[in-house]
């Protein structure tokens, strides 16, 4: 028996997909796993593979054309089999209709939750292109930045408010998957989507990854722990002791502590220092001012000043702005290694990974010891700054850590 | 294939079509031994004699008149007049005659005519031989309005306009008649209502009339090295207008700049921005449109102000600039 194969679903929004490509033709055999269309959905194109093996026997729809979610768009059976002529009408699995009502609920309790009233909506301004797309997504302009001539809303701000998921679709298995709540973007949640989107599509970002062995820093951390403790009332941490190697590399390569704006670079004399917070809502980066003029008990201090702050939601703007340079930790976690996105216009960050145990070699003596390590991740704008500079900077931290005495300079 | 400039793609349509049919004749001021005013019909008189290559007085309304009395008897005339500024003398046999005597006679006579005329500014020939009037006639029912803007388009046009058995307005732009393309050797016809896409492009439509199409097409080239990629339309005949073509460039583009030399106010511009916002398009638009036409002043003779007075590849590629500067 011929087998039917479907639009799948691929978001909760998606009503109707566009066949972009197919990529087998009729009469074509055709193997489970393989790709035979891509479908483009309001957000992504995906290609689409079988769970059926045959030959493609029929296609309803061409490149370039739509059907509903679910409707056959085509068979897969044996050669000579026989299949309906025309596009048989749009067929639901009851496991499916089940689905798609409580998507239709989910989607409908949405819209009236975010609809303003329709008089606010007559006011907003945006382009007729902009309120289509949004009557089709089902989006209130109301809550949409416009970026046009006096705020106007275009196609592309409403394009941007939803940003594309990383969903992709492997198998038809998942095209069934049921799907739980949706969560309307936050307004904290969109702004991090919509600056990671800027900063990773308009710079180059370049990483580096570096190891540290943390046997010295480890042992002044030691040391200092209890003064600084005694000074400042705050627990020291490795993150300070990353923080100021920072700075004095930042001395040594003063472009890392720049601004990359349309009309040129912009160096900084002094390194205000971003340390990115993870609270519950999403991500903060307070910025502590002319950290590069803090010894490490002061910069104890102010990283546990802003931190404390960011977490209990009592940072204010200009605690959030000014920054020239920032450090994104996952110090306390198992991650090895990570791509941080920069923080724009700044034209480097440093990422630091959680603290691991490695054998290692000695390589005179053969003696094996146990070292722990961190590896910083550097992600600079290679249109700012080339691959050399970058690699002495990172070298310069790692040494700093390494030998860490040069911190108390 | 070979490149032959516009005025001599006009001169083949003209001579094929008079080879081909007998009752196609000519009729005109100075179209004979002198060739016409732009030399659109040198050497014809030699080929084809006074009978049919018909040198007229300086009397454009008996020109049309004629051209409407011999229509109506079952001949094909062409006219020409030298300059389209002079249609305003001729307007009661267009207006009043040619373009309802089809409809008034319950369809029993026809008027196969074409009036062929140079438009435009660009020679420094001042303000009774620069105007763009081709928008008097698109208004009136009845006459079909063509516009060329190569040589290719003008011949097959042409063909198009004299086997037609009704009144034709046949525009030829002054700029353009030094201009070239590929022409094919031999009869070819464009049907009358079939806009073309000159560039294909994704970004901005831009639909362009009669000499605009190439300033357009300049300005797409400057745009292109900026990443702003245009597609540039051409509706070829004003009347039928391929509204299609237009709404659905708009639909792929979401945004419109019109470009003609005529008079902004009242000017056929008008016509193409309605056609946009009064369609499907509407839904599509992502930003004002823009319309580039003639300032609203009698064309002066000086060079430069004459320049001012009508859209220039800078102006297209500014607006298109800023168009994409909103996003």
């Amino acid at each position: 028996m011929a087998h039917e194969v479907l639009m799948p679903k691929l978001s909760s929004t998606m009503s109707e997909g566009t066949i972009t490509v197919w990529l087998k033709n009729v009469g074509e055999p055709v193997e489970i796993g393989e790709a035979i269309f891509e479908v483009m959905t309001d957000k992504i194109a995906i290609e689409v593979e079988a769970y059926e093996e045959g030959i493609l026997l029929k296609r309803y729809i061409e490149d370039g054309e739509s059907a509903p979610v679910n409707a056959v768009i085509a068979y897969i059976g044996e050669a000579g089999e026989e299949v309906p002529e025309d596009m048989p009408g749009q067929q639901i699995a009851p496991s499916q209709v089940t689905l798609t009502e409580e998507i239709k609920e989910q989607s409908e309790e949405l819209t009236s939750e975010s609809t303003v009233d329709s008089d606010h909506h007559k006011n907003v301004r945006a382009t007729p292109a902009a309120r289509r797309m949004a009557r089709e997504k089902k989006l209130d302009l109301a809550v949409i930045h416009g970026t046009g001539p006096n705020g106007r809303i275009q196609a592309l701000d409403v394009k941007k408010y939803q940003i594309p998921d990383r969903t992709t679709m492997t198998s038809a298995a998942e095209v069934t998957v049921v799907e739980g709540e949706l969560v309307p973007w936050s307004s904290m949640r969109q702004i991090i989507a919509n600056r990671m989107v800027a900063s990773k599509s308009t710079i180059p970002h370049v990483t580096m990854t570096a190891e540290v062995d943390m046997t010295q820093s480890i042992e002044i951390r030691r040391q200092l722990l209890p003064m600084i403790e005694e000074q400042v009332n705050e627990r020291l941490s490795y993150l300070e002791i990353i923080a100021r190697a920072a700075m004095i590399a930042l001395k040594t390569y003063p472009i890392f502590n720049a601004h990359g704006l349309e009309e040129g670079i912009q160096f900084h004399k002094h390194v205000n220092l971003g340390i990115a917070v993870a609270i519950e809502e999403g991500l903060v980066v307070p910025v502590i001012k002319q950290a590069d003029q803090m010894g490490l008990s002061e910069l104890t201090k102010a990283v546990k000043e802003k931190t404390t702050k960011a977490r209990n939601n009592q940072l204010s703007p200009s605690e959030m702005s000014g920054g020239t340079f920032t450090i994104s930790s996952l110090g306390r976690s198992k991650v090895k290694t990570f791509n941080p996105i920069i923080n724009a216009p700044e034209v480097a960050i440093l990422g630091v990974g959680g603290m691991y145990e490695q054998l290692v070699q000695d390589a005179t003596s053969g003696e094996i010891s146990n070292q722990f390590k961190i590896n910083l991740n550097l992600s600079f704008d290679h249109r700012v700054i080339d691959g050399a500079p970058a690699a002495a900077f990172l070298s310069q931290i790692v040494t700093l850590l390494e030998n860490p005495l040069g911190l108390l300079l | 294939m070979r490149e032959i400039t516009y005025a001599d793609a006009v001169r083949e349509a003209l001579s094929e079509a008079m080879r081909e049919n007998e009752e196609v004749f000519m009729l005109g001021e100075d179209i004979g031994v002198y060739g016409g005013a732009f030399g659109v019909s040198r050497g014809m008189v030699e080929e084809f004699g006074e009978e049919r290559i018909r040198s007229t007085p300086i009397s454009e309304s008996a020109i049309a008149g004629t051209a409407v009395g011999a229509a109506m008897t079952g001949m094909r005339p062409i006219f020409e007049l030298q300059f389209s500024d002079f249609i305003t003398i001729a307007l009661d046999q267009i207006v009043n005659q040619a373009a309802k005597i089809r409809y008034m006679y319950g369809g029993k006579a026809k008027i196969p005519l074409v009036m062929r005329t140079p438009g435009g500014s660009g020679t420094g020939a001042a303000a009774q031989h620069s105007q763009s009037l081709e928008n008097w006639t698109a208004h009136i029912p009845g006459l079909k309005v063509i516009q060329p803007a190569t040589a290719y388009d003008a011949k097959g046009l042409l063909h198009a306009a004299i086997i037609d058995d009704n009144p034709v307005m046949f525009y030829e732009h002054k700029l353009c008649y030094r201009t070239t393309s590929d022409v094919p050797e031999g009869k070819y016809v464009i049907p009358i209502g079939v806009a073309d896409i000159k560039k294909v492009g994704t970004d901005i439509t831009v639909i362009a009339t009669g000499i605009m199409v190439h300033k357009a097409l300049e300005a797409a080239e400057v745009l292109s090295k900026e990443d702003i990629n245009i597609e540039v339309v051409d509706p070829r005949t004003l009347v039928p207008l391929d509204k299609e073509t237009i709404i659905q460039s708009v639909i792929k583009t979401g945004k419109a700049v019109i470009v003609t030399e005529a008079v902004k106010r009242s000017g056929f511009s008008a016509e193409l921005a309605s056609v946009i916002v009064e369609n499907e398009s509407f839904d599509f638009l992502d930003a004002p449109l823009v319309r580039l036409a003639g300032a609203e002043i009698p064309m002066p003779y000086h060079p430069e102000l004459e320049k001012k007075a009508v859209p220039q590849v800078e102006n297209i590629v500014e607006a298109c600039r800023n168009l994409m500067s909103h996003n």
